[in-house]
């Protein structure tokens, strides 16, 4: 008998260690796994690159990434780190906080951001005036730069970040003292800009239908906000009447793929659950006849995706494009599976694509504020650069 | 290819042993060595001619200084052995010296091509050793095989981190050996101890230990200091003593039986009873092979301390070639010789005090053996006594990244496992009866051990064995 149950014994351990192999072979890759690599491919194997272990790291690089059931197999060793120690794995993009609310690792760094990497107030000035000077140049064209102050999530949900997630730094935070700083600068040149920030604190709409638990972003209700303060922005800067643009509030059931549940994917556990089951979202009256609509352009983080699709859903703009992080131009009109266009300022389609648009919004997300290798940074030169050539 | 990797989990050993166990019987060895080849070259190609090379030299040499009882052709080999052991691990080390010599004369760095580490050499050198000193001795025959003597210093299990083995106790079971599911089963079930003490345990307290180590001095305070040297000896135990334990069990899924490496450790009431219970291979070797030759005991009570402390201060050195590691072997050294010194006087204190005493001072020890920098390790050892040097304050990291709740959960799982056996050297456990459904309970842990380890090394990023450095 206790042969028997040795045998046996072995049988299990040795199918247990095989399982992940086979699986692999019989391409069972188990629970979808959001937020990973690509799996690598088999490296070609030759003497030389065998000598230099090459290959070795190749294979080690192909086999763990295609490993079979390996999204199971994380998932549940998520839960248990989710379920039983209340939090996610180190080095996770994903962070949990109070009342299971979600927090992107950027948001909870910027929060943290100490005297070190604090940003240089000379650049601050340096950017403000900058946009000062694109935006007064632009207006006397008769096209409006609107820069909106994109808030992170942990300026609206703070009190959901965990005490353990945050670092004991002196008061008002570096985090916002930059926020402050870039404001201040802008407001003491004139320049016309939407604190969206702002607009969410002291917004009497909950800030869960502006902010959702288990999102990285703002939802489309708050995108649809900020839309609207952007409009108002462009009367002002064109002195044009108001364009039409209305959010009518809408809760609605949506798939899971939805960008309202962007970091609960990123979470990779199983038996963990969205923390709403509707999500905001926004209904746009249809507008009224014009006979010329402007064209929009949104330079922007991952946030402009809501923007562009508001914008676009509003029915106001004749055109609507975005430009993320000054790398790629994807057009509104042709949906989720957009061509993306290289940024290229040199090439004659770049002047086409963003100094022809009547207005051009800058994302300045808080968590990026004030670096100078930064697409805000980037996007002002070449359209210096561009105000500044002869036509 | 660490055990702890999922290529050797879930590819090289299911695969490896599938070939094993069917092979016929006078072939098993034959699959062994080439499964160690594979296993030995995946790690450092290069340096496999080099292994293979010298097995064959001490192959020869052993018959020849066997047949002649020759001194000469003993000291040759022991010289091949530790010129190859002092170039591939030293040499970086002494130009770096050089180097920081010549500066001070205005003279530039010597040219040097930096050598790469071939993983277990330091094992590999000291088994190679072993085995010309036993033949020399008389205390074991030479190999009658080449591929005997292949397959022991190659064998997988062992020879990238250890044991280090004796060719006198595994010549027998090289030969022959018997092959029972019993054994085979015992060695999963080791293997599964072994992986999850590395995996769920030292891995885990590595968060904790790397994060305080990585403060700048001025952020470390007295607690934080004495928590990262323990996180550490906790890291470090469970890291080396799992891949012994995986390095057992492999044994016995083919056959072999092992000896122990570790005995609870950090149940030791003195320093010199520390050193019979860690690494055990490794500190029987340095008794048998460099302590005795040295004189041991025989030369007065003197020479005999002086001995006690060059053992030490080489054993450090084995470690590694920074001084951090000369400083470890030092301080170990000097506190052995200091017991030998209190002789029975040491024995008049509490014994409580002297468990706290033996492991504040291996605590201690193991920040020497952590650090990047002899600086380093000394800003912290002075943290732990309140001194904290000076500079700019900065703020700390948040608690969450210092202390996630599984890491601090390991580390109070690790301090338990640790420290609860004292109370067995002290209290007869042995007649506490074990019910009967215990050891079905053991059984169905130690799969539930392997499998949760499975999936979390499969979620977590891999960390290299510490051990694979030496």
């Amino acid at each position: 008998m206790t042969r028997l149950l040795d045998r046996l014994l072995v049988a299990v351990y040795v199918a247990v260690a095989a399982l992940p192999a086979f699986a692999m072979l019989a391409d069972w890759r188990g629970r979808e796994l959001h937020g990973s690599l690509e799996p690598a491919k088999l490296p070609a194997i030759t003497f030389g690159d065998v000598l230099t272990e090459k290959v070795q790291h190749g294979i080690v690089a192909w086999f763990e990434g295609n490993l079979g059931l390996k999204g199971s197999s994380i998932a549940l060793d998520n839960a248990i780190l989710y379920h039983v120690f209340g939090e996610t794995r180190p080095g996770a993009g994903v962070r949990l906080g109070k009342d299971r609310f979600l927090f992107g690792n950027e948001d909870i760094d910027y929060y943290n951001k100490t005297g070190r990497w604090i940003v240089d107030p000379a650049y601050v000035e340096k950017l403000a005036e900058q946009i000062a000077n694109v935006q007064r140049r632009l207006r006397a064209q008769g096209r409006a730069l609107v820069p909106v102050i994109v808030p992170a999530k942990t300026s609206i949900w703070r009190d959901k970040v965990p005490d353990a997630w945050v670092m004991d730094l002196p008061s008002p935070r570096p985090a916002d003292e930059t926020t402050r700083m870039v404001k201040e600068a802008l407001a003491k040149r004139g320049v016309v800009f939407v604190d969206a920030r702002e607009l969410f604190v002291t917004s009497t709409v909950p800030r869960i239908d502006l902010y959702g638990p288990d999102a990285r972003h703002w939802s489309a209700y708050g995108a649809c906000l900020a839309m609207s303060a952007i409009v108002d922005a462009h009367a002002q800067l064109t002195a044009t009447p108001r364009l039409s643009h209305d959010c009518v509030f809408q809760r609605q059931r949506v798939p899971r793929s939805n960008d309202d549940f962007d970091l609960w994917r990123l979470l990779n556990a199983q038996w963990v659950y969205p923390t709403v089951k509707q999500v905001p979202g926004v209904k746009h009256p249809p507008p009224p006849p014009a006979r010329s609509r402007p064209r929009m352009l949104v330079t922007s983080t991952s946030f402009g995706w809501q923007l562009m699709r508001d914008a676009y859903d509003s029915g106001v703009f004749a055109a609507v494009w975005m430009n993320y992080y000054n790398q790629v131009f994807v057009d509104a009109a042709e949906g989720p599976n957009a061509v993306r266009i290289p940024v290229e300022p040199s090439k004659p389609g770049w002047r086409d694509r963003v100094m022809t648009n009547d207005l051009i919004v800058l994302d300045l997300f808080e968590s990026y504020l004030g670096y100078p290798e930064a697409y805000v940074q980037l996007f002002l030169d070449d359209v210096t650069r561009a105000l500044d050539a002869p036509r | 290819m660490p055990f702890s990797s999922l290529l050797f989990v879930h590819l090289f050993l299911p695969a490896f042993l599938a070939i094993y166990w069917l092979a016929p019987r006078p072939a098993k060895n034959g699959v062994a060595i080439a499964a160690s080849l594979v296993f030995y070259a995946w790690g450092a190609p290069k340096f496999l001619p080099v292994v293979l090379g010298l097995g064959i030299v001490d192959f020869y040499l052993s018959h020849a200084i066997a047949a002649r009882r020759s001194r000469l052709l003993l000291g040759i080999g022991v010289t091949i052995h530790l010129s190859v052991l002092a170039y591939f691990k030293y040499s970086n080390f002494f130009v770096e010296q050089l180097d920081q010599l010549i500066a001070v004369f205005g003279l530039g760095p010597v040219s040097w091509t930096k050598v790469v580490l071939p993983i277990g050499i330091s094992f590999i050198t000291f088994e190679e050793i072993s085995y010309l000193c036993d033949v020399y001795r008389g205390d074991a025959k030479p190999a009658r095989r080449l591929s005997h003597y292949v397959l022991f210093l190659t064998l997988f299990p062992h020879s990238i981190a250890g044991p280090i083995f004796r060719w006198k106790d595994l010549e027998g079971q090289l030969a022959e050996r018997v092959h029972d599911w019993s054994l085979v089963r015992s060695g999963f079930e080791r293997f599964a101890m072994g992986l999850a003490k590395k995996v769920l345990v030292a891995d885990s307290v590595g968060i904790i230990t790397d994060g305080i180590f990585a403060l700048a001095p001025a952020q470390l305070t007295p607690q934080l200091a004495w928590l990262g040297a323990i996180a550490y000896a906790i890291q470090i135990y469970f890291d080396f003593s799992g891949y012994s334990d995986m390095a057992i069990g492999l044994g016995r899924m083919i056959g072999f039986r092992f000896k122990e490496n570790f005995n609870r450790p950090y149940v030791s009431a003195s320093l010199t009873e520390f050193w019979t219970r860690w690494h055990i291979s490794l500190s029987s070797w340095l008794r048998d092979y460099l302590y005795i030759p040295l004189g041991g005991n025989r030369r007065g009570p003197r020479r005999a301390l002086v001995n006690l402390f060059i053992v030490f201060l080489l054993s450090g050195l084995w470690h590694g070639s920074a001084w951090t590691f000369v400083l470890w072997g030092a301080f170990h050294g000097a506190f052995v010789t200091l017991e030998r010194l209190l002789g029975e006087r040491r024995e008049r204190i509490p014994r409580p005090i002297q468990h706290v005493v033996t492991l504040a001072l291996v605590v201690i020890a193991w920040v020497l053996f952590r650090a990047t920098s002899a600086g380093q390790a000394f800003d912290m050892i002075a943290a732990m006594f309140g001194v904290t040097p000076g500079g700019a304050h900065e703020a700390l990291p948040p608690d969450a990244v210092l202390f996630p709740h599984f890491a601090v959960t390991a580390l109070v799982v690790g301090i338990v496992i640790c420290l609860v056996p004292i109370v067995a050297k002290y209290r007869d456990l042995t007649r506490i009866r074990i019910p009967a459904f215990a050891h079905a309970a053991a059984r169905v842990g130690f799969l539930l051990l392997f499998v949760t380890s499975a999936m979390h090394l499969t979620n977590m990023r891999i960390t290299p064995l510490i051990y694979f450095k030496f």
